[in-house]
């Protein structure tokens, strides 16, 4: 190991292999990627975010929203995901074609969100949420972001938007707290979030249909 | 501490001619932009932790702070791993690979005037970076995190330091190729390609998004396990025998490392990934198992090297860093190849551990093994000694005890978390409480990393003074540069 070409052509060919294997591979592979066809339905999976959602999404990854949340829901046999109701199967690469960059993140300070937008979440208590965590769910960690928000003086009709607070979150007296757009685009984007369709490499499983007592149902009442 | 002779085996005079620099004259041939590379390192590595000290103290009172958006949770996290891993670990352990390549090439560091644009530009890129991604326009990849505004200066900067590290290398006069400079050639050439391949691929958004994952954890992977490692373990096969005044115990070992490390760890990174090919995750988990391969193989090779240690001979307090950095990185690899497995990583995945894993290694290991490199380069430069020895010793423990907290408490915590989620029964949120008694711990601890890293800091600049008054002093000077350091 005294010789610089031969140590140089060593680090080459690892670098060039690693290069190879997880660079070059991937992008082929998964640089071919399309939306894919659904079964009867019209529309391709996944589609286009609309324009609000997009920009919501500009706002999740500026104030870092991946560094505690993660999108990428697991199988049921891999943990309590399920269970929980954050997402019916295993999250893959199709569901994030066009969220770039896509932000799968790594630790769950909070919940898994890559299924948000099924649990039918509630437009007022989110706002409410996102300016006050702790109003809502005693003892959280999320960091309020009243920034997203606008403290206006109250004029003779309050906005329809202000937020209902009260306690020790309520602004003080002759004022309201108003969602800023940017607080409803990233809402529009967390809505959006849903991985619930059923793909091929990923499939929802149906619960097994039992043909003979379907028939009995069918059946049994014209026998009687 | 005397570093200056030779390492495993003596040079012979055809390999170091009479004509080489002294060590003195080699010193100081590079000392002004490679001390200002570890300055302006330790610097990114104080403002970091203190970002990263706030970011932790909001993980228990959410609202302070929350009004200002620069200082949200989200962009401080990012910021501090920047800082850390660009700031201070790319450009520290750069400086401190220039320094050994020169000490063991016998060669004056080649235009240092380059260098020092070099050094300038790469700390542009970090400023910009900085501001970046406190602004809020940061790229949303982990280890990637500085935007497009950054690149060039980076890129730029990063090129002529190499450029300067390579004809450094090319000039030396002892042609003997120690193991340091293998990791350090490895690292010099590893960087600009998976570097310039990231940028192009994550920034112009030529890329299918569903494939960005996999090359930003690729990168992740490569910037962190082969460069920043690769420069943290040149510095260790010097510093290790050369402040234990032994012999390195087994070159062949060294060898069985290096290229095992550069095989395994690069398809690392995902095991605790889902959304991604399966085959991806496949060859990561086999990686991490791996991986233990070449971490045995150099622990191992500096636990011998130590083993030997005469203990007549009074131990140099630099060498602390180092020993304290070996069980990191065992600890590390052994962690890291238990949470891979499938099995495991259903319950530790997603959860503190993972970060806890992280710090292990860059904290831990890379961290530790560059700090405590800065503490003997950095008189060796100045070629004065360090003002007020004795604030070293506080320096490193303080260093060492809160690099324990900010990582051990999270393993545990993380597995008590997982245990936690992984039981639908239990509401998500008291799941996360189990793991808040370890997560305060890793708030104490980087309260420690950073007072330990603000006392180094005002110690480097004390120095600096010290070494500018000697300057002006020519009879001081001459005393210092005739019987200096050697």
């Amino acid at each position: 190991m005294n010789q610089g070409p031969f140590i140089f052509v060593g680090i080459f060919f690892t670098m060039a292999l690693s290069w190879y294997g997880f660079v070059f591979k991937p992008t082929l592979d998964l640089g071919r990627q399309a939306p894919v066809k659904l079964d009867g339905v019209v529309q391709l999976y996944p589609g286009d975010r609309p324009g609000l959602a997009q920009q919501g999404a500009e706002i999740y990854r500026a104030n870092g929203c991946v560094v505690c949340h993660t999108q990428q829901a697991r199988d049921a046999k891999d943990g309590s995901d399920k269970a929980r109701g954050w997402g019916q199967r295993l999250t893959v690469p199709q569901d994030y074609l066009f969220d770039n960059p896509p932000q799968l993140g790594q630790v769950r300070v909070g919940p898994d969100l890559a299924n948000f937008g099924t649990r039918s979440p509630d437009l007022k208590s989110q706002l409410l949420h996102l300016y006050a965590p702790r109003a809502l769910v005693k003892g959280s960690v999320m960091p309020p972001y009243p920034y997203l928000f606008q403290q206006r003086k109250l004029g003779p009709h309050p906005s329809p938007d202000a937020l209902a607070l009260s306690g020790k979150f309520a602004p003080p007296a002759g004022f309201e707290i108003v969602p800023t757009s940017q607080a409803y685009s990233l809402l529009a984007y967390l809505f959006s979030l849903r991985a619930d369709v059923s793909l091929y490499e990923a499939p929802i499983p149906k619960p097994p249909t039992n043909g003979v007592a379907q028939a009995v149902e069918v059946i049994a009442p014209a026998v009687k | 501490m005397s570093v200056s002779a030779p390492l495993t085996s003596a040079p012979t005079p055809t390999e170091c001619p009479s004509g080489s620099p002294t060590t003195v004259e080699v010193d100081a041939s590079g000392s002004l932009p490679l001390f200002l590379m570890l300055v302006a390192g330790v610097f990114w590595l104080c403002l970091g932790s203190a970002l990263g000290l706030i970011a932790s103290v909001k993980l228990h009172a959410p609202a302070i702070l929350s009004g200002i958006p620069a200082l949200t949770y989200g962009r401080l996290i990012p910021a501090q791993n920047a800082l850390f891993l660009y700031g201070f670990a790319a450009q520290v352990g750069l400086g401190i690979a220039l320094w050994i390549v020169s000490r063991l090439g016998r060669a004056k560091v080649v235009a240092p005037f380059i260098l020092t644009v070099g050094a300038l530009l790469w700390n542009v890129g970090i400023l910009t970076g900085l501001l970046n991604i406190l602004a809020g326009n940061w790229t949303g990849l982990n280890r990637f995190e500085m935007p497009i505004s950054s690149v060039t200066p980076l890129f730029v900067g990063y090129g002529l330091i190499g450029i300067v590290a390579l004809l450094t290398f090319k000039a030396r006069t002892a042609r003997d190729l120690y193991p340091s400079m293998w990791f350090i050639l490895a690292s010099l050439f590893w960087f600009p390609w998976i570097y310039a391949t990231a940028s192009y691929l994550l920034h112009t958004g030529f890329l299918r998004a569903s494939a960005v994952p996999v090359i930003a954890g690729w990168y992740g992977q490569n910037f962190v396990s082969i460069v920043l490692l690769s420069l943290a373990l040149g510095a260790s096969y010097y510093f290790i025998p050369k402040l234990s005044h032994q012999p390195l115990a087994s070159r062949g070992l060294a060898i069985f490392g290096f290229w095992s490390l550069l095989i395994f760890a690069p398809f690392g990174g995902f095991a605790a990934t889902y959304a991604v090919p399966r085959w991806v995750i496949s060859m990561s988990v086999v990686s991490s198992v791996l991986c233990l391969v070449p971490i045995a193989a150099h622990s191992w090779n500096w636990i011998q090297t130590l083993h030997c240690t005469r203990s007549n001979t009074k131990e140099d307090f630099g060498l602390l860093y180092f020993r304290i950095a070996i069980p990191f990185l065992a600890l590390y690899g052994i962690f890291a190849a238990w949470a891979a497995f499938p099995a495991n990583n259903t319950i530790v995945g997603f959860t503190w551990l993972q970060t806890g894993l992280v710090q292990m290694l860059e904290y831990g290991f890379i961290g530790l093994i560059l700090l405590g490199s800065v503490a003997v380069v950095a008189p060796k430069l100045t070629q004065t000694e360090w003002p007020i020895r004795k604030i070293l010793k506080p320096h490193c423990l303080l260093t060492i005890i809160g690099v324990v907290f900010m990582t051990l408490p999270l393993l545990l915590g993380g597995w008590i978390q997982g245990q936690g989620l992984n039981d639908a029964a239990i509401p998500f949120v008291d799941a996360s409480k189990r793991a808040f008694p370890f997560v305060a711990m890793t708030t104490i601890g980087i309260l420690l990393f950073a007072l330990a890293q603000a006392l180094l800091l005002l110690h480097l600049l004390a120095l600096c003074g010290r070494s500018l008054m000697n300057c002006c002093q020519p009879a001081a000077w001459f005393a210092v540069n005739k019987g200096g350091a050697r």
